[in-house]
């Protein structure tokens, strides 16, 4: 698994790479972490090089969904893979995240 | 000698009925880092079925689940303990995965499959890894052979999508 | 092999001994011969005496890890010949005696029988208490035990004296093995070393031990009052004193072990403790995997300090994760919990933390439905250095007392140490690979610059080349097409290092086969730039100038690709110019388009001129402010030494440069060629 995290005027993007397993999804919690302790209100989630999702880190995206409604940040999901996107489903979660197909939807989502 | 008939015809009956067309089995280490060769593994197995990428990705998850679940409770200061998956194939279109160790058995039913509202109001996401597993796979259950766990699970294909 | 024969030996002499009573009573008896009382009671010490030799050898040769095996093996001795004497008597009673003095005969033979089976006894748990009594011993008991043991063995010469055991001279003379008895049977640090299981089996084996000893003495004593007996035992210090001290030592230990049971289970704990602890230890230096140490680690803790659940995180240095290792709690309830744990400002990679109730904590309504009360948080550090932190949780409210605290913190900071010194390893071993890589590469590097430059009687020739760093990326060489023609390159790889050594390599075979055909310049770099676009890397080039030198004609074709512009001094003229040509570095277009963006250039020489030929790292070394040597300062020093020899020249170059950087450190690789047509 490997993040990157791109700051931009407008949002912060990370960038997901690999396989968000058990192993891994601590790496994202940390990351996500870091971008609220910056005080991020928009953070975009680049999931075209998402290769697996597992539990573990569907509840990384989970943990922060109450916390972003209190807090008002936005978080976007976008370029997930129809397999990623199933895990999502199977638990209803697509209801519960904002997910995008492309990048420019995401930042325009960011921008409202 | 009537039992061991018993016996005999049983063994016979269950394979003339489930006649197995693939048997592919992985003993690996009990650790996380094992997890994406569990993974490989079982994806390699399902590629000679003719499902789609999103189908054997959620069976892959349902292992996956599973065997991380079996690996953070099966803490032993020797560390030698292993994770076996078996792959089963029957010939009437079910696929069977068993992930058999050495911990102590943990019992899915006593598992209270819990609303995704209700988890992320009550902040209590834990076991969100089984209900995924439960809405993929058709049958679970658990028994004990020889102080072996066996978590063994079934999905009848070609699967629903 | 010895003291097998003394063995044996010692054996025999007993077997010998006491059939020699048996016979003495029975010439006694029946055939009234007089022996010398002297006689019988020798031969009793004697045989009292082999006996305990036998079994101070027997036992003191066993090992025996589990104390509960010699008291078994005591009380299996005591059994059985208990039983062989009761089989005895059985056995005698069911035959019928007519005879008064067979009756007495036999009597008198079942009690040598059995002072010859208490002997046994005797011996054996006077020797399986040494054993006992001795463990962890020290210089003094040591030495009290051997006194006591030689005292115990002299009495037994006390049958010579044959006084009543109830006798003040009998007390006196026991006396001092007594106390000394007394004070041996209070060394019990064996009791110690079990576990409550084990001493419950003790106290069992302790029972039945003193249930024969006393059934031996019983037998003893009533056969004491008997006065058809011969020979008496009874009245005799040394199986006094050994059953005395059997008796002390047994009822002793019981007492000591009732008052230990309650306290073993605590006992335990701290083993199991101590056996964690040496078990992280020896995880550590055996060399075990970084992997293996986490395991222990968190696995040692969990158990030691009875925690529900608990979590191990390593960070590198850059503070991301690099291990992270669970216990009984899954990835979500973990990402809940450092959640509330932020929110509270607790930083749990560098300070300790105990949280004695979750629930009296801000913002726990997060983690309400988790069952844990404490949390126990250490971070993991060497020198200041943080490595990481591990987290145990308990179900108990305040669940963790200091005592497993201060285990856990010695757990963590042996485990910290060798995580570090793992670090450690790694960082030298990447180093030395490195170190190696370099090595290679410069001997590489070595083996690709020419040996020989004297090619040609019709040139005078001197190079200088030097790299900045062990490897570098320039590269010269000189090949001789024919008697009057002579072909020199000379180029610079990019980037420097390891990488540009093997660029290097490439360019030589690229060079030293197309050096064969005969080529115009612009024809070799057309060449060269389809060869290097093949095999160099996407972002490497190499700008290269090639010089075809023809000695007969005294003309130079060549072409440059991107590379420094030589400078050539006409010796006749007394002058001094840069050659510029248009030309491309190699490498940069990989395609047909590049011919487009090189050109033959050519000039004719006089006999005396002089032709430098560099790498840019001279025209772009620069001084502490920062000001580059540029090309002027080294048409000058050319201009200023051009009639010096071109070593001269060469060293006058040098001497120049190195005035001007201020240091003989070099940030780049300097090479040059200085050529002087004759």
């Amino acid at each position: 698994m490997n993040i990157t995290t791109n700051k931009s005027e407008a949002y912060f993007q990370i960038e997901l790479d690999g396989d968000l397993d058990a192993s891994s999804c601590l790496l994202l919690d940390n990351a996500i972490a870091n971008a609220i302790q910056e005080g991020e209100k928009s953070l975009i989630i680049d999931c075209k090089k998402l290769q697996y999702i597992s539990s573990a880190g569907l509840g990384v995206f989970m943990s922060y969904i109450q916390d972003f409604e209190e807090s008002k940040t936005k978080m976007i999901l976008f370029g997930l893979a129809d397999k990623v996107y199933n895990v999502f489903r199977i638990l209803g979660l697509d209801e519960l995240l904002k997910i995008v197909d492309s990048q420019e939807e995401a930042i325009q989502v960011a921008k409202i | 000698m009537l039992y061991i008939l018993q016996i005999f015809t049983n063994t016979y009956f269950y394979h003339s009925f489930k006649k197995t067309v693939m048997h592919r089995n992985l003993k690996i280490s009990s650790k996380k880092e094992s997890l994406k060769a569990i993974r490989t593994f079982v994806s390699e197995a399902l590629e000679e079925l003719s499902i789609s990428d999103v189908e054997s990705n959620m069976l892959i998850l349902a292992v996956d689940e599973i065997c991380a679940n079996r690996i953070i409770h099966s803490h032993s200061l020797d560390n030698n303990s292993f994770l076996e998956i078996v792959i089963r194939i029957e010939a009437n279109q079910e696929i069977v995965f068993e992930i058999i160790d050495s911990g102590i058995p943990y019992d899915p039913t006593t598992h209270q499959e819990a609303n995704l509202i209700q988890l992320i109001q009550s902040k209590r996401k834990g076991g969100i890894g089984l209900t995924l597993v439960k809405k993929i796979m058709d049958t679970i259950e658990v028994s004990t052979i020889n102080n072996l766990s066996i978590f063994r699970m079934q999905k009848k294909l070609p699967l629903a999508s | 092999m010895s003291s097998k024969i003394f063995f044996r030996f010692y054996i025999i002499l007993a077997i010998l001994s006491w059939l020699s009573i048996c016979a003495i009573e029975y010439f006694q008896y029946y055939l009234y011969v007089q022996t010398p009382d002297l006689l019988t009671r020798s031969l009793l010490s004697i045989f009292y005496i082999v006996v305990f030799l036998v079994f101070k050898m027997q036992v003191g040769s066993k090992k025996i890890g589990n104390f509960n095996e010699y008291l078994w093996q005591v009380f299996a001795v005591g059994g059985s010949t208990i039983l062989i004497s009761l089989l005895i008597k059985f056995l005698i009673y069911l035959i019928p005696f007519h005879k008064m003095e067979d009756s007495i005969l036999w009597e008198n033979i079942i009690y040598h029988i059995n002072t010859a089976l208490m002997v046994v006894f005797l011996a054996n748990g006077f020797y399986v208490w040494k054993k006992l009594i001795l463990y962890h011993k020290n210089k003094f008991t040591y030495s009290a035990w051997g006194v006591f043991e030689v005292l115990v063995l002299l009495s037994s010469f006390t049958n010579f004296f044959n006084s009543d055991i109830y006798s003040v001279k009998f007390f006196i003379a026991t006396l001092p093995i007594t106390l000394l008895g007394i004070f041996l049977s209070f060394n019990l640090k064996w009791v110690a070393f079990l576990n409550y299981k084990q001493k419950w089996q003790s106290i069992a084996f302790i029972v039945l031990i003193l249930i024969i000893n006393l059934t031996f003495l019983q037998q003893v004593f009533v056969y004491r009052l008997d006065t058809t007996i011969l020979v008496n035992m009874a009245n005799n210090t040394f199986t006094i004193a050994n059953f005395t001290f059997l008796l002390l030592n047994c009822t002793i230990t019981l007492l000591v072990l009732l008052f230990h049971l309650p306290t073993s289970s605590v006992f335990e704990k701290k083993f199991g403790e101590v056996m964690s602890f040496q078990k992280l230890s020896q995880s550590i230096s055996m060399g075990d995997s970084k992997e293996e140490v986490y395991n222990v680690l968190i696995d040692s803790c969990i158990d030691t300090v009875m925690a529900d659940a608990g979590w191990l995180e390593i960070n590198n240095e850059q503070g991301k994760y690099e291990a992270f290792l669970n216990r009984d709690i899954d990835e979500i309830d973990v990402f809940e919990i450092k959640k509330v744990l932020r929110k509270n400002n607790i930083n749990i990679s560098s300070e300790p933390h105990y949280i004695k109730d979750v629930k009296a904590i801000p913002f726990a309504d997060r983690i309400q439905t988790l069952s844990y009360r404490s949390i126990l948080i250490i971070p993991l550090s060497s020198n200041n250095q943080k490595l990481g932190t591990l987290i145990l949780l308990k179900n108990l409210l305040d669940g963790f007392d200091k005592e497993m605290v201060d285990i856990t913190y010695s757990f963590v900071s042996q485990a910290s140490l060798a995580i570090k010194n793992f670090k450690l390893v790694n960082d030298a071993i990447e180093n030395e690979r490195y170190h190696e890589e370099r090595k290679i590469a410069k001997e590489v590097q070595k083996s690709l610059l020419p040996e020989s430059l004297m090619l040609n009687i019709n040139i005078e020739l001197h190079a200088f080349s030097k790299a900045a760093d062990e490897v570098g990326g320039d590269y010269y060489d000189i090949f001789k097409f024919s008697e009057h023609k002579t072909i020199i390159v000379i180029g610079d790889v990019s980037g420097n290092g390891t990488s540009a050594a093997f660029n290097m390599a490439q360019m030589k075979g690229i060079f030293h086969s197309l050096v064969q055909l005969e080529l115009s310049p612009e024809e070799f770099m057309i060449l060269a730039n389809n060869a290097l676009s093949k095999c160099l890397e996407k972002t490497s080039f190499i700008t290269l100038s090639i010089f075809y030198i023809d000695t007969l004609n005294h003309s130079v074709d060549f072409a440059r690709a991107g590379h420094c512009p030589a400078l050539l001094f006409q010796h006749q003229e007394q002058n001094c110019k840069y050659l510029h040509s248009k030309g491309l570095g190699l490498g940069i277009i990989r395609n047909k388009d590049y011919a487009k963006h090189i050109q033959k250039s050519n000039f004719v020489y006089q006999s005396g001129d002089l032709m430098l030929i560099f790498t840019d790292g001279i025209i772009e070394a620069h001084n502490p402010t920062g000001e580059e040597y540029g090309y002027d300062r080294l048409k000058i020093v050319l201009q200023n030494h051009h009639q010096a020899t071109t070593k001269q020249i060469a060293d006058e170059i040098i001497a120049d440069l190195y005035q001007f950087t201020g240091t003989n450190l070099l940030a780049d690789d300097y090479s040059f060629l200085i050529i002087r047509f004759i």
